[in-house]
């Protein structure tokens, strides 16, 4: 009898060892060959939006528009409005850009001074796409911004900051 | 087995599947959208320099400094009785754009040369984006840019500026054979108040751009207006 129990021992010890050793070698193929592909996907493709706002960005401030019957280019335009305080030929020459290309969203232009120091600065000037009912879409979130120099501007005007939101 | 089990749980080590084209997509946006946006920047910079060149040669006669003809303030004399002090526009141009471009960034320094309307900038100087560890990206911050302007029309009045001294350094009265020879976008004295003053036989002109060129500056389109002194001087 005695034997007998002890081969029954041993057996039930090669069992419990053989089920923690695989138990372990499913927990460190599970956390090396985790393949979570759809958030890496997303993490990827909003990477890519950022990149798209960007250039979107770039292809708004670079933009012709004509200005005093001269083709300028549009950051010309936002340097000239923010000098001049006319948020009329802003609001004017952004919704004509907005309306031929189709796009949502807004733009703000801001003093790098107070973007810099202030958690929610205030524009200089800022336009935003209006829908149907007239209610402003909430600002949304940033697209991109870049800096710009303003060789005419006085003060804190000398250096400005054009944020694109969607 | 503990220790690895740390190991697996502890590691800032990241298993498993890792986003796609993380490389290229830091490459593109600290690197190349960084590069376009400075780009956008100094191409900004360089059109409203430019702009403020144009303006400010023309109110000199195109010399950036004292013409060796002489000068009376801001009035350049283009010549000095039979000879003339032939602008070196090129030489001028680059010599302005740079002094003005200082006022903002005062390292900047270009070789600045024109091609039709065009001016463009050439610069030793890099714009360095990311650490030069071993690698790095960076730009050349040179420009081009179209201020719809050509400077050869300075050869167009050093003509007629010629013209007007060989056919009336001799003229009894000066005014009347100025009046027949000159054309109506040579003013005497100012653009706005035209009036005639001649002092030691040296007369004093405002030229409206013969191609009517205008610079958009301070929101505004600003006709280019050419301040210039001759002398009809005979020695």
């Amino acid at each position: 009898m005695i034997p007998n129990k002890k081969g029954v021992m041993d057996d039930f010890t090669d069992l419990l060892s053989f089920v923690l050793i695989l138990s372990l070698l499913t927990f460190f193929a599970w956390v090396i060959l985790r393949t979570d592909t759809g958030e890496r996907e997303d993490q990827t493709l909003e990477r890519i939006e950022s990149l798209r706002g960007q250039e979107a960005l770039l292809d708004l401030i670079n933009s012709p528009a004509l200005l005093q019957g001269k083709e300028v280019s549009m950051k010309e335009v936002i340097i000239a409005a923010v000098n001049a305080d006319d948020e009329d030929i802003f609001t004017e020459k952004m919704q004509a850009y907005f309306e031929e290309k189709q796009i949502e969203g807004g733009v703000g232009v801001y003093d790098s001074v107070s973007y810099g120091a202030e958690e929610e600065p205030t524009p200089l000037l800022s336009y935003e796409v209006i829908i149907f009912n007239e209610a402003v879409i909430a600002r949304g979130k940033e697209r991109g911004a870049l800096y710009l120099t303003n060789t005419d501007g006085v003060g804190n005007k000398k250096s400005l900051v054009v944020k694109l939101f969607t | 087995m503990i220790f690895a089990l740390a190991f697996a749980v502890l590691s800032p080590v990241e298993f498993g599947v890792k986003p796609k084209g993380n490389w290229q997509l830091d490459f593109l946006h600290y690197n190349f959208v960084e590069g376009e946006k400075q780009l956008a920047d100094t191409d900004g910079i360089a059109m409203q320099v430019g702009r403020k060149t144009i303006l400010s040669l023309a109110e000199k006669g195109g010399f950036a400094t004292a013409s060796s003809c002489g000068s009376a303030g801001k009035i350049n004399y283009w010549n000095k009785g039979q000879d003339f002090c032939f602008l070196n526009v090129d030489g001028e141009v680059n010599k302005e754009f740079n002094s003005l471009y200082k006022r903002y960034d005062p390292a900047a320094s270009f070789t600045v040369s024109r091609q039709g309307k065009e001016l463009i900038g050439k610069s030793a100087k890099e714009i360095l984006l990311g650490q030069r560890n071993p690698q790095y990206y960076a730009l050349n911050s040179g420009f081009r840019v179209n201020p719809d302007y050509n400077f050869d029309e300075y050869f167009v009045l050093q003509d007629l500026a010629k013209k007007l001294v060989n056919e009336c350094k001799s003229a009894d009265n000066l005014q009347d054979c100025l009046d027949k020879v000159k054309p109506s976008y040579w003013k005497f004295s100012s653009c706005e108040n035209e009036q005639f003053t001649e002092e030691e036989q040296k007369v004093v002109f405002c030229v409206e751009s013969p191609q009517k060129y205008a610079v958009f500056q301070h929101g505004q389109s600003v006709p280019v207006e050419y301040m210039l002194g001759l002398d009809f001087g005979t020695n």
